[in-house]
């Protein structure tokens, strides 16, 4: 009896240590209800209590303490800066990032994401040039960050929602410049065809399309092992839906078939050739 | 030492089962334990699976939940979102390996109780266990009848909707999937359980092999169609509240928290195993004893 009983424990205690979760699986959890309480703010931000919003930060700055050093604190500053965001306090929400922009030799592409939340409160707020400063202080502090390659499309994508036709024009040359600066240091073939492709991608931001096919042209050329057939789809996309050139979309099409009869894009060629 | 105990009469009617389903219980208590073991084993397997992120058991469980569903539901909340569907498999892999065994065990000692026998569940269970294989290959034909009987419907009926129609005899989506498919699932189910229930006295009662058993099962359960389909649908309607439960579990988790879904999945262990499990084996046994008395 005593051997069962003891064995029983042994059976209980190993299912007890089984429970103890990891220091990872708690943050989740805490994040998840913190989270949780910020989605009420978030819901309803004019009608939410200053009590309630500093109980919700309360929960992150716990979460900051507790887990000093790990991206659950880095998360929970960002939502404190995003929750002083929604209430409208920009400025009091630039202070919470700049908190992130300490240590960037280190940080890297997180500083750029706390400088591109500052540029976000600046744009909110209404102030336009000094949020274009901080997307302009990104791009050449952290040129190779994934922000700062996206930031020159971000900003001409705002041109056109503003509909600033002669800011749309400027932006994507500013683009192209930048690309083609970064791709001149690019030291590798697979960040030179990134960035020629982020050319391309430019012009179509910026409805520039013969821009666009020759940027197409060059890539074609200058990176021939990175499916060049994709190039030619989206060249056919181009002359189809945007020039209305039939012929020349028909030809890209036909070249699709014929040079690249293996690829996956030949079959949507020869079904769209049906079709045309 | 036999002990000597009054022999339950099974009445004539369609619902008169439930008196002496009552009375058993009441009298001999210890014919629910073959559930509570079963209802034991899937908590254990409910609390093992709601561990998997946590060390020990993320060396067993983390590798197959990484390569089939993706690491993210390694973490919090997801692995609650998860949990549902990997109960319903452990429940299968429960019901045919353990389930076939505890349910005869049940059945044996009915059958033992109204012989006036004693019950000895040591006993019970090695007995039980030399039939041990007929009744896993019929735990393993009812499950796999329920699984795809239960997912075909849905399918056919996704299928007819996404081939681009908007009514089925004049009636849209919304009725078919939110009315329709679950009460049709219902009554599968419990005719599905029904078809086979006489199958495990015939195989721990009466000794027969494993297909004069299952046809045997059938037969019976065609002669008291009636009788047996209201000791199984009966039962069965005390499991609604919990399938309610269980399909808003997203909204419960919503608005408590995620762990609210390992509650709603134990309350469908005690309702589904130790109740409903355990009235329908114990009526169904009753109609089985009368009906071979009877014959």
């Amino acid at each position: 009896m005593k051997r069962r009983i003891s064995y029983l424990l042994v059976f209980i205690f190993a299912l007890a240590l089984t429970g103890c979760e990891s220091k990872a699986f708690k943050a989740e959890r805490e994040m998840w209800r913190a989270h949780k309480s910020a989605q009420a703010v978030y819901k309803n931000p004019k009608g939410t209590p200053p009590f309630q919003l500093a109980a919700v930060q309360d929960q992150y700055r716990k979460m900051i303490k507790k887990y000093s050093d790990s991206l659950f604190a880095i998360q929970s500053q960002f939502s404190i800066g995003h929750l002083y965001l929604v209430m409208g306090d920009f400025q009091k929400a630039r202070d919470e990032y700049r908190k992130l922009t300490l240590d960037c030799a280190k940080k890297g592409n997180l500083c750029a994401e706390a400088f591109f939340a500052i540029g976000n409160s600046y744009e909110l707020e209404g102030k336009w040039d000094d949020a274009l400063s901080q997307y302009r202080m990104i791009m050449q502090s952290f040129s190779f960050s994934a922000k700062s390659l996206d930031l020159p499309l971000y900003i001409i994508r705002h041109y056109r929602r503003a509909g600033k036709e002669a800011d749309i024009k400027s932006a994507v040359d500013e683009a192209v410049a930048y690309y083609t600066g970064l791709k001149s240091k690019s030291e590798t073939e697979k960040g030179g065809y990134i960035l020629q492709s982020l050319i391309t991608r430019s012009y179509l931001e910026g409805q520039q399309y013969e821009d666009a096919l020759a940027s197409l042209d060059k890539v074609m050329r200058d990176y021939p092992k990175y499916s060049p057939e994709q190039a030619l789809w989206i060249k056919t996309l181009i002359y189809a839906n945007r020039l209305k050139d039939k012929v020349k979309a028909k030809e890209v099409l036909q070249k699709i078939v014929r040079d690249y009869p293996q690829s996956k894009l030949a079959k949507s060629a020869e079904a769209l050739l049906k079709k045309f | 030492m036999a002990k000597f105990k009054i022999k339950i009469t099974i009445p004539k009617g369609l619902f008169a089962i439930w008196k002496p389903v009552l009375s058993l219980l009441v009298k001999e208590p210890k014919v629910i334990i073959p559930f509570c073991l079963l209802a034991v084993i899937e908590v254990f397997a409910l609390w093992f699976l709601s561990c998997s992120p946590h060390f020990p058991i993320n060396v067993i469980m983390a590798p197959p939940i990484k390569s089939i569903w993706g690491p993210t539901y390694l973490h919090y909340p997801y692995i609650y979102e998860l949990l549902p569907r990997m109960f319903y498999y452990a429940k299968i892999v429960v019901g045919v390996m353990v389930g076939a065994l505890t349910s005869g065990m049940a059945v044996l000692s009915v059958y033992y109780f109204n012989k006036s026998r004693r019950i000895d569940l040591k006993e019970i269970f090695f007995a039980v266990l030399k039939r041990y294989v007929s009744l896993f290959l019929l735990a393993i034909i009812l499950f796999t009848c329920v699984h795809f009987v239960m997912k075909e419907p849905s399918v056919l009926l996704l299928k007819y909707f996404f081939a681009k129609h908007a009514k089925l005899l004049f009636l849209g989506p919304k009725f078919w999937f939110s009315i329709f498919l679950p009460v049709l699932q219902f009554l599968l189910a419990v005719i599905l359980q029904s078809l086979f229930v006489y199958s495990i006295p015939y195989i721990v009662i009466k000794e027969k092999k494993f297909l004069a058993a299952l046809i045997s099962g059938i037969v019976l359960f065609f002669k008291r169609f009636l009788k047996t389909f209201a000791a199984v649908l009966v039962p069965m309607f005390l499991y609604i509240p919990v399938t309610m439960l269980r399909s808003n579990m997203g909204l419960l988790a919503d608005m408590f928290s995620p762990e609210s879904i390992v509650v709603v999945l134990f309350l469908g262990i005690i309702v589904g195993t130790v109740i409903v499990d355990a009235l329908v084996t114990l009526a169904t046994t009753l109609i089985f004893i009368g009906a071979t008395d009877e014959a």
